[in-house]
């Protein structure tokens, strides 16, 4: 991976993709709903849903985010993707096969700033490569700051893109996008797809 | 300049104002919780120090009162700290009503004693920490942190490093090493403030208990099996390398959904 000055210049050479289609995320119900127990054991609802949940990869990190970055939305191109990417990122998929209850749901996204990692001339032009891309970035055996956090935050600086499109690390097959949403420019826009606004009646359902 | 050495080390009440109004005149014997100041100004400042638990204010006039309600309402937030008014109830009035409408204020009347105040802040302080922790519930940032009760020492509310030790099958000499703190003081004191501080990351690693049905078996497994996210060293080598906080980062983020 280009670093540095080489690197925003390789980014300002390179045209930002469209991409308008659907995009799916998985979390757990737990985190969704906050779900916490009352004392007597009881699973109990602490906040309303935030489908468009933002702030976890500033908390946490995430591939292409330093811990403190920038808000974004992690998504995968198909419910399958979305699914065993957080699956392999549940933690304890090593000592525990059985997730626990998971809600899967898709973004209407219209983006037009997208650098896509997929592209067949793209890592090259940046030095990288899919490998280097799908590699662990938690942890490093050799210290050094993960290459996907080094372009994550040149991308953030450049301001030139809203959206990373990369090759999933959990399925072979699969892409997902990260997308800053404070980056997103007039007509790029992700909203959850709820046609019939069954979430929105749920929630006036439920009351303020 | 007033100095603000207490009388006491042990005291964490700091009081202000006529002292008979709360004890009474027959009480001579001082109780070693209470720490009483001559000046308002000694009284505001204290209020600010980490050591001291809550402010009392013994007054008989509400004019003094009003005139104080000003600095005090400006300050009570920052000082988060129970303020209780002992007096006679003519002290309050439309001046100094807006005091009272804050949750951290509350008023006693006169000759209440010293014991019925202690037991009025150990009250109110049991309130504000329960609204505290509501709060942080509602708005998602307190996980559950029911699996990890058992590494906190009940009585100090603090984690307990025997505990923590115990629960990652960390040898304590090895803990205190990855901490960095001697292994005497772990021993002595082994859930300070500072030791508490330091365990923190171990705490939110063991709040995954939860996701393995508080299955400390499995969760031992999961310390020692090798991890793709942590290109697949165990966790425990991860912390091993000082890393605990990487650890306790993948878990947050396997409970926020996070994927790889």
């Amino acid at each position: 991976m280009l670093e540095g000055t080489a690197l925003t210049a390789a980014l300002e050479a390179i045209d930002p993709a469209a991409f308008n289609g659907p995009l799916f995320r998985c979390v757990s119900l737990r985190a969704l709903l906050g779900l916490k127990n009352d004392p007597g054991g009881k699973p109990v609802i602490t906040r309303d849903p935030d489908f468009l949940y933002a702030d976890g990869p500033i908390k946490v990190g995430g591939r292409f985010t330093p811990k403190g970055g920038a808000p974004c939305l992690y998504t995968g191109e198909t419910e399958h993707t979305a699914k065993v990417e957080k699956r392999q990122g549940a933690a304890f998929h090593t000592v525990r096969r059985k997730p626990g209850i998971e809600v899967t749901y898709s973004l209407e996204a219209t983006l037009s700033a997208v650098l896509d990692l997929t592209d067949r001339d793209v890592p090259g032009k940046l030095e990288t490569s899919r490998s280097e891309i799908i590699e662990p970035w938690r942890f490093r055996t050799d210290g050094k700051v993960p290459p996907t956090h080094v372009l994550g935050s040149a991308v953030v600086a450049s301001k030139r893109f809203s959206a990373i499109r990369y090759p999933s690390a959990a399925n072979p097959r699969g892409r997902c996008i990260v997308i800053f949403i404070e980056l997103l420019n007039p007509g790029e826009a992700v909203a959850l797809a709820d046609e019939d606004s069954i979430f929105h009646q749920i929630m006036s359902m439920a009351g303020p | 300049m007033k100095t603000l050495e207490k009388a006491d080390e042990g005291s964490d009440i700091v009081a202000f104002g006529r002292r008979d109004l709360v004890t009474g005149s027959r009480v001579t014997q001082r109780n070693p919780r209470f720490w009483w100041v001559s000046d308002i100004k000694t009284f505001y400042r204290a209020l600010g120090q980490a050591d001291v638990s809550a402010g009392v204010l013994a007054l008989e006039e509400s004019s003094k009162l009003a005139a104080f309600g000003t600095h005090i309402e400006a300050h009570l937030s920052a000082w988060g700290k129970p303020l209780i008014v002992v007096g006679t109830p003519k002290i309050i009035g439309p001046a100094t009503m807006r005091l009272f409408g804050s949750h951290l204020v509350k008023y006693l009347p006169t000759h209440v004693g010293e014991v019925g105040v202690e037991n009025t802040v150990e009250v109110m302080r049991h309130i504000a920490l329960q609204h505290a922790v509501h709060k942080l519930h509602q708005k998602g940032i307190l996980p559950d942190t029911d699996s990890t009760k058992l590494l906190f020492n009940p009585k100090s509310q603090r984690l307990d490093f025997k505990k923590v030790a115990g629960l990652f099958g960390i040898a304590e000499r090895r803990l205190a090493a990855i901490v960095d703190v001697l292994p005497t003081t772990a021993n002595k004191t082994p859930d300070s403030k500072v030791i508490h501080e330091k365990l923190l990351p171990f705490e939110r690693i063991a709040r995954g208990l939860s996701e393995l049905d508080d299955d400390q078996d499995a969760f031992k497994r999961w310390l020692n099996t090798p991890n793709p996210e942590l290109s697949n060293a165990t966790p425990l080598q991860v912390i091993e390398k000082g890393k605990a906080d990487v650890v306790a980062d993948m878990v947050s983020a396997a409970s926020l959904g996070q994927p790889i």
